[in-house]
């Protein structure tokens, strides 16, 4: 499999850590997390096999173009303007996280706008890079800061501050029936290899899922699990995890590095993840982007001014709804709607895998 | 004309980004000139009034050049107020600069105030997001107004003594509780541990600060208070402390250990999920460090099984102690939810049965020399 899958995996995998996800799996701690993240682990390697064994069959093709050829336009331009919505969800959702943290923790005096302003110059910048270089910016900031992220993860797994009876105890929380909701929040983590449904037409590698994949991506999908549910309650403790808005925030403020640069861990790893969320909004949006493309049909006009405003609009449309809602959100809404946005993921996965199958249907028709 | 109008937008966004930059004056915050750093804070009760705190604002004033400045000055802040939230809010009249709570590290409150009250501190520390969640939480006796005040005579310019007795920052002691706001506030709200707090005093010229006493604090419970013996227990035994000053006394014989790593463990024995009894056992390496008779090497096994029985006998005890208080500083109910299935009334069945569990302890000492002389 090209190591830019598994970017596109990790991404999603470690910008969720400091997002919503771990604020619903830690409200279920005692109805269920527990048993819910197992079930979203093998729920997610079985849904990527599935996706990937799908798309696999058209290596070099977007998820538009292979509905272009294979569906029915009144099916298909319906369909991509779901997929579209809910891949912009996604990024507004990592961005209203994330400018609630920053405006919390990290610059409290600094304006809601200001602090949108540097989002959209940036955001806006990805959006219109092409995808090559959408996974090579990936795969750039991937390797300046991985190993930084690793490094404070380790650490925190290894200090002191962790009380790992806490830990037993949220494990011992396993005779409880699973949660849909938690089920639904723990298998958001493995969404980003299906940002692929557009970065496949630039992965000229055919892609295989093997035992070996399976695997790695399992270990991948449990260490990131495991640690953004049990990290906060070792350090936070069980009984009173609930009630923290952000717990990976207040871990990270846990941690002490006596001997660091600063002794405060928390400015450190939350501008680390301040990047890879960046990254991650940039790549939910960038889909989304390329998804509205083609659903109003901006891909197929000739290169000029039409399109380029066309393009523009849409950009613009994608910042409004995004500010208007970042401003509006309460942090009780944000969490009550990334709920319902959870819950409903499943399904919306579903009929991408029923569309997909469809479209293999008639290529072998076709062949034949 | 792609390429063209790709261009004109790349040079808009550097031009945007580039503004952006000017914007920013360096730092999010207030300028460092308009700021005082808060470095301590204490609270306290006012008298005859249960309701009325009294909060003291330890801060820290900028002097020109360390080289220049013989003493670190401060500033002292007070005010009283039906909470914490609306002390400091009417302190910020009374400076003529934006506190900064950013750098502040220690949490003193006073010894009356370690029960219920803690909840109200907590929630005002927690909520505001700029408290540092690895400040340091202590109890302090005769009130925690004075021991803030105090400056001690070994204190240097630039440097909090409040800050240095914890957190093995400066000096590292086993008399010495460690206790951060994040660890106070798990323990204090979690079922099955009680947390430990250090408490501070000092001696009658206020000179100094003398931390070697602990307090564990129970929600709904007066505090017990540890002596310094108890406290060194308890700091090497949960946190793994260790240093000079294990004695052993048999008869008229005296040795004082200097351990250098102990390491304990314990088991919860239960039977059908009844608590039955714990088995403690402590592994303790070190040397000799004093004694008042001449030793010899050979009898180091000896000098064992002593220090193994006397400390034995101490340990015991001090767990008797806090079975009687009903208090579980170590933590023994968390152990026990931590290793069987969660069910309701878990929590009541151990909290019935801890008073009257047999404590195992098991002492291990192994001494490697008896230091430089025989």
């Amino acid at each position: 499999m090209s190591r830019f899958v598994y970017y596109l995996l990790l991404s999603n995998m470690v910008a969720n850590i400091l997002a919503a996800v771990p604020r619903i799996l830690l409200s279920k701690s005692s109805e269920g997390a527990v048993l819910s993240i197992i079930l979203a682990l093998i729920y997610g390697v079985i849904g990527i096999w599935v996706f990937i064994r799908l798309i696999s069959k058209f290596p070099g093709k977007n998820l538009p173009e292979l509905f272009k050829t294979y569906l029915s336009k009144w099916v298909g331009v319906p369909l991509l303007l779901l997929f579209g919505i809910v891949w912009y969800i996604a990024g507004l959702q990592s961005l209203i996280t994330y400018v609630a943290i920053l405006s919390r923790f990290l610059t409290p005096e600094m304006s809601i706008y200001m602090i949108l302003g540097a989002f959209v110059a940036v955001i806006t910048f990805g959006l219109f890079m092409q995808s090559r270089n959408v996974l090579f910016l990936l795969e750039v900031i991937f390797v300046l800061l991985l190993p930084i992220i690793v490094l404070f993860l380790g650490k925190i797994y290894f200090t002191e501050q962790i009380d790992w009876d806490q830990v037993k105890i949220a494990a011992m929380h396993i005779n409880h029936a699973p949660s849909y909701t938690a089920f639904a929040a723990a298998s958001y983590v493995f969404v980003g290899i299906f940002d692929l449904i557009i970065f496949n037409s630039v992965i000229k590698k055919k892609i295989v899922f093997k035992w070996k994949q399976a695997i790695i991506i399992f270990m991948f999908g449990s260490i990131t699990l495991a640690t953004t549910y049990f990290i906060p309650i070792g350090v936070l403790g069980f009984d009173s995890i609930k009630d923290f808005v952000y717990p990976w925030v207040s871990t990270s403020d846990s941690v002490r590095m006596q001997y660091g640069i600063v002794e405060r861990v928390i400015f450190l790893f939350l501008l680390n993840f301040l990047a890879i969320a960046f990254l991650n909004i940039m790549l939910h949006w960038f889909v989304a982007f390329k998804l509205f493309q083609s659903t109003f049909s901006v891909d197929q006009l000739a290169p000029g001014t039409r399109k380029y405003f066309s393009n523009t609009l849409i950009i613009i449309v994608f910042w409004t709804v995004g500010v208007l809602v970042t401003i509006q959100e309460t942090e009780y809404n944000l969490f009550q709607y990334s709920n319902y946005y959870f819950n409903a993921l499943p399904a919306v996965s579903a009929v991408l895998f029923i569309a997909l199958l469809i479209v293999n249907r008639r290529a072998k028709f076709e062949k034949s | 004309m792609r390429s063209h109008s790709i261009f004109i937008i790349k040079i808009v966004l550097v031009f945007f980004l580039m503004t952006g930059v000017l914007l920013q004056t360096g730092c999010a915050f207030k300028d460092i000139d308009k700021t005082l750093f808060v470095v301590a804070i204490a609270i306290d009760p006012v008298e005859n009034n249960e309701e009325r705190y009294k909060v003291t604002l330890k801060v820290s004033l900028p002097f020109g050049a360390i080289k220049e400045a013989e003493k670190p000055s401060y500033a002292y802040l007070s005010n009283e107020g039906d909470s914490i939230g609306e002390c400091i809010r009417m302190l910020e009249t009374y400076a003529d600069k934006v506190l900064e709570f950013g750098q502040m590290k220690t949490i003193l409150v006073h010894e009356l105030l370690m029960t219920d009250h803690l909840k109200d501190f907590m929630d005002y520390f927690m909520r505001r997001g700029d408290v540092q969640l690895i400040a340091f939480v202590a109890g302090a006796s005769p009130s925690a107004e004075e021991i803030i005040k105090v400056e001690p005579e070994t204190e240097a310019p630039a440097s909090v003594s409040l800050f240095n007795f914890f957190g093995g920052t400066g000096t590292e002691s086993p008399f010495i509780t460690t206790t951060y706001l994040f660890q106070f506030r798990r323990d204090f709200f979690s079922d099955g541990i009680n947390p430990v707090l250090p408490l501070i005093e000092t001696n009658e010229e206020q000179t100094e600060l003398r931390i070697n006493n602990a307090i564990v604090i129970d929600q709904h419970k007066e505090p017990i208070k540890l002596d310094n013996q108890e406290t060194k227990y308890y700091n090497s035994l949960v946190k793994g402390a260790s240093g000079f000053s294990y004695k052993e006394i048999k008869g008229d014989f005296q040795l004082l250990l200097n351990i250098s790593r102990i390491k304990m463990d314990y088991q919860i024995i239960a039977e059908n999920d009844e608590p039955q009894s714990i088995e403690m056992n402590v592994k303790m390496v070190g040397t000799i460090g004093e004694s008042n008779q001449p030793l010899s090497l050979k009898k180091l096994d000896e000098y064992n099984q002593m220090a193994s029985n006397t400390t034995e006998k101490i340990i015991s005890k001090f767990l008797k102690k806090m079975q009687e208080h009903e208090v579980d500083p170590f933590g023994f109910g968390l152990r026990y939810r931590a290793t069987r299935l969660e069910r309701d009334g878990q929590i009541d069945k151990w909290n019935r049965a801890y008073p009257d569990l047999d404590v195992h302890v098991n002492v291990d000492v192994k001494l490697q020399g008896a230091g430089t002389i025989e």
